[in-house]
């Protein structure tokens, strides 16, 4: 033991784990990022705002340890909040490593700080039950940075519009599109983060018990999406209720990729598997070009009992 | 060089796994199924050249002259190992980074006078954290790892740079030479193992995991926690930090102690070892392109040295004979 006291010491120190209760965790941190740049931060410890000020995104920890006269520790944000298109805000914090790749980024139409401090803000809890039970895909932040720089450039972001939380379809430099209710919910359904998934159809209310779809990315004259699968609800499908998913999932294809050219599926890795070598050496214009040209097919079975088939777009 | 003793299969092995892991730890190459199959192959090629050393072990024997250019060697792969931690504290934004070479200075000074048996110990417990640490990871991270991104375009990797990855590969015929013949055969297919397939197995993962984030200048080791359900903040994940630099500072007192010659006065053994180590460190410091180096002197110490001693020693046998 008298061997290893200084050792431990060492450690603790080389790791700079000494000093964790005096830090302020972040928990929620609101960012406008016009001149100067405007923060404003929630931390688990205390329920006041923290306001502050910086010339820089990257200035932040000392502008809020100034605000506070606290160590500031982003380990733990949970949810980053950025006015107008965040893409540029969350590269810089993620490669500065300030920002957990898990943390949930919402994307706010106008001063995001004010919002906070006035509890406007949906709470972190709230995007991540939407997540839970379907209605939103899940968008962190390492999903979102890995859309941008590994899919076609466009990526998800969730969004708090007057109206309730949905998606916006941003690049790194401008928002594209807001996403309907059932694009979302399509995505929520191919995304397979949810734990519970339920749905309306003709009055009946439908849950999924599981719904493993497939994707297939094949290339004939233009690229074929084809997405299958068999779905296990309670109470079995109907055809109504197989039109009603159908619907949803052609809504989530139709609206990122073949609008837009957004690559949120994984497609360009799918194209991959099956071989389309030209996924494999394209541009990211070039994707996004190839996208915009695609088919999509769908095909939905009900568990031992129907086939339903819709080719939609 | 010192030789107190013969070590386990265990503790040889788990010094060999740790001295790559270290590495490992402190890499910045993306995880991508490229780099998964270039360590493979270049692990495979090591091995290939390694193991049938084991078949001529008892005639491995490094020459006085030649052991003066092995703690050379040493002292070289305990200051690139320096270099690395230090890369990975820029990396993770520790606490502390000024004063981080001071401290882990203080506590070479009190671990390389240790008894070497202590640093053999100690790597055969935080080879035991480490598996445990490892079998967590995938149980944890299963549900978010996602297949397809095997397939996601990345681009090629260096082999030269898995050849200066494998620090592990000079120190292999110096610990044939303290082990028995059969625990020399076990600890060497123990590493094989761990390089050929648990550390592509692991990138692999990692490769399900991080994904599409190929452009990510940081650890991606570090991502890779980040992204499993296991632990929430990128920084803070307080056993996989201890374990990185608990297995830097192991590492870098084994090599200093495998640099120290066996002499009676301790502080012209400690001089002896520590003086190379700070020139290799300063060279490192003002020149860090040097560390491209390291390849060539992993294969030269680990490969074509041993080799070459083999072949001296049968042909001076041959001729004898005749």
């Amino acid at each position: 033991m008298k061997t290893l006291l200084p050792l431990i010491i060492c450690m603790m120190l080389l790791t700079g784990c000494t000093d964790i209760r005096t830090r302020l965790l972040l928990d929620i941190l609101a960012v406008d990022p016009e001149q100067p740049v405007k923060f404003a931060a929630h931390t688990s410890q205390e329920s006041e705002i923290i306001p502050a000020q910086a010339e820089s995104l990257l200035q932040m920890p000392e502008a809020l340890k100034n605000a506070s006269g606290a160590e500031i520790s982003t380990g733990h944000l949970s949810m980053l909040a950025v006015s107008g298109n965040p893409v540029s805000v969350l590269e810089t914090y993620f490669q500065a490593q300030m920002l957990a790749p898990t943390c949930t980024v919402l994307s706010v139409p106008s001063d995001a700080c004010g919002q906070l401090a006035a509890g406007s803000l949906p709470e972190p809890e709230q995007i991540q039950s939407a997540a839970e039970t379907g209605l939103l895909p899940s968008r962190t932040a390492d999903a979102v940075l890995a859309d941008v720089r590994g899919g076609s450039g466009i990526t998800a972001l969730c969004t708090a519009l007057d109206d309730g939380l949905t998606l916006t379809l941003c690049s790194a430099d401008q928002c594209c599109a807001v996403l309907t209710e059932d694009a979302c919910r399509g995505l929520a359904l191919l995304g397979r983060r949810w734990q519970s998934f339920a749905f309306a159809a003709e009055g009946i209310t439908y849950r999924l018990q599981s719904a493993p779809v497939r994707i297939e990315v094949t290339m004939a004259d233009t690229l074929q999406i084809a997405l299958s699968g068999t779905i296990d609800s309670d109470p079995p499908l109907t055809d109504a209720a197989a039109d009603r998913l159908t619907e949803m999932l052609s809504a989530a294809v139709y609206e990122t990729a073949i609008r837009c050219g957004a690559d949120l599926l994984f497609l360009r890795e799918y194209a991959i598997r099956s071989g389309v070598t030209e996924a494999r050496s394209c541009s990211q214009a070039q994707w996004r070009d190839m996208l915009r040209h695609a088919e999509c097919s769908i095909s939905l079975h009900q568990q031992n009992i129907s086939k339903h088939e819709n080719s939609v777009c | 060089m010192q030789f107190q003793g013969k070590r386990s299969a265990v503790q040889a092995a788990a010094i060999l796994i740790l001295l790559r892991m270290c590495v490992f730890f402190c890499g910045d190459t993306p995880f991508s199924m490229a780099y998964a199959k270039q360590m493979l192959l270049t692990a495979g090629v090591q091995a290939a050249l390694i193991l049938p050393l084991l078949r001529f072990r008892h005639r491995l024997q490094i020459p006085p002259r030649m052991r003066f250019c092995f703690r050379l060697c040493a002292a070289w792969e305990a200051a690139y190992l320096t270099h690395c931690f230090g890369r990975l504290s820029i990396q993770l934004h520790l606490q502390y980074q000024k004063t981080l070479l001071p401290l882990l200075l203080l506590m070479l000074l009190y671990t390389v006078p240790l008894h070497d048996r202590a640093s053999a110990r100690t790597a055969s417990l935080l080879l035991f954290l480490a598996v445990s640490g490892f079998l967590l990871l995938p149980v944890s991270g299963i549900g978010t790892a996602q297949r397809i991104l095997l397939h996601t375009p990345a681009p090629p990797v260096s082999p030269l740079r898995e050849w200066a990855d494998a620090c592990e590969l000079p120190f292999l015929p110096l610990l044939m030479q303290q082990q028995t013949a059969q625990d020399a055969k076990r600890s060497t297919a123990v590493w094989a193992g761990f390089r050929l397939l648990f550390l592509p197995a692991l990138v692999l993962f990692g490769t399900m995991q991080n994904g599409r984030l190929l452009h990510f200048q940081g650890n991606p080791f570090f991502l890779l926690l980040a992204r499993t359900p296991l632990s929430d903040a990128v920084r803070t994940d307080g056993f996989w930090l201890l374990l990185a630099c608990a297995c830097g500072a192991l590492c870098i007192t084994f090599c200093l102690q495998t640099a120290k010659p066996h002499l009676q006065a301790q502080r012209r053994m400690l001089a002896a070892a520590f003086l190379p180590y700070f020139l290799f460190l300063a060279l490192l410091r003002m020149l860090p392109q040097a560390k491209a180096v390291n390849g060539i002197v992993n294969a030269f110490f680990g490969i074509v040295l041993p080799w070459g001693i083999i072949l001296c020693h049968c042909l001076t046998k041959r001729r004898e004979t005749a």
